[in-house]
């Protein structure tokens, strides 16, 4: 009979990539924590209420909403650094390198960003004199 | 059963992928705008149009939240949890489905 030995519970805490690639996981945790933030938030306000609303501004809250913005920052990177590993990015018959392929994934990134906030939330990307 | 086995861990999947997709590209612009620059009603151009203003907060946050969930399973294995395989993946299910419901009703009241 073959024993398998099984890992330790620890086993991401040996070396420092294994860190990187945990902390990619914990990520998850960050994004699920910011939807059921929105969707409170949300639903507070179609209430009437402004309990969430009003803390905005406080030192936790800001707080809270950049630990969250730099772990969903972390996991769009990491998954930028992937993706030409699961399917390469081509252009034509050139396949694009890793670090290229990760500047075009940013300036998606950086397109989708200022669509969204400008359609969907309305901010004022350049303010028109 | 495996058929059904084999079509749950293809839509477990394939919507992880999507909701990847969706989370890497559109949510750090959203924490941005709703938490940082505290504009959390969709009031853009988009919002004249109220079914795909719903369309996308549903596919952003239910891609998200499908993408996390599936992950944060497998750092519960990864924890030592791999013996409860059906047990934490009938749990994160149930979550998941709370939050696809609750997402649904404050949604669509928007």
């Amino acid at each position: 009979m073959i024993r398998v030995k099984e890992p330790s519970s620890y086993w991401w805490l040996r070396r420092r990539k294994y860190i990187a690639i945990f902390l990619r996981e914990l990520s998850s945790v960050f994004i699920l924590s910011y939807v059921l933030l929105y969707l409170l938030i949300l639903a507070q306000l179609e209430s009437g209420g402004r309990g969430l609303v009003s803390q905005f501004a406080t030192v936790p809250f800001v707080g809270l909403s950049i630990t969250l913005l730099a772990f969903s920052l972390y996991h769009s990177v990491t998954w930028f650094l992937l993706l030409p590993r699961i399917q390469p990015m081509k252009i034509g018959k050139v396949v694009l390198s890793g670090k290229l392929a990760l500047i075009a994934n940013l300036g998606g990134l950086v397109v989708a960003s200022l669509l969204i906030a400008s359609l969907v939330y309305g901010v004022q990307i350049l303010s028109a004199r | 059963m495996k058929s059904k086995q084999t079509l749950f861990e293809a839509l477990d999947w394939g919507i992880f992928s999507i909701g990847g997709i969706i989370a890497a590209f559109l949510l750090p612009a959203n924490i941005v705008v709703t938490l940082l620059l505290q504009q959390p009603i969709p009031n853009g151009p988009l919002a004249t149009l109220p079914v795909l203003s719903k369309l996308y907060l549903f596919l952003l946050l239910v891609g998200a939240a499908w993408h996390a969930m599936h992950r944060i399973r497998f750092v519960l294995y990864g924890f030592g949890l791999s013996h409860y395989r059906r047990g934490v993946t009938a749990a994160s299910m149930v979550a998941l489905a709370l939050i696809i419901v609750f997402a649904l009703e404050v949604i669509s009241s928007l």
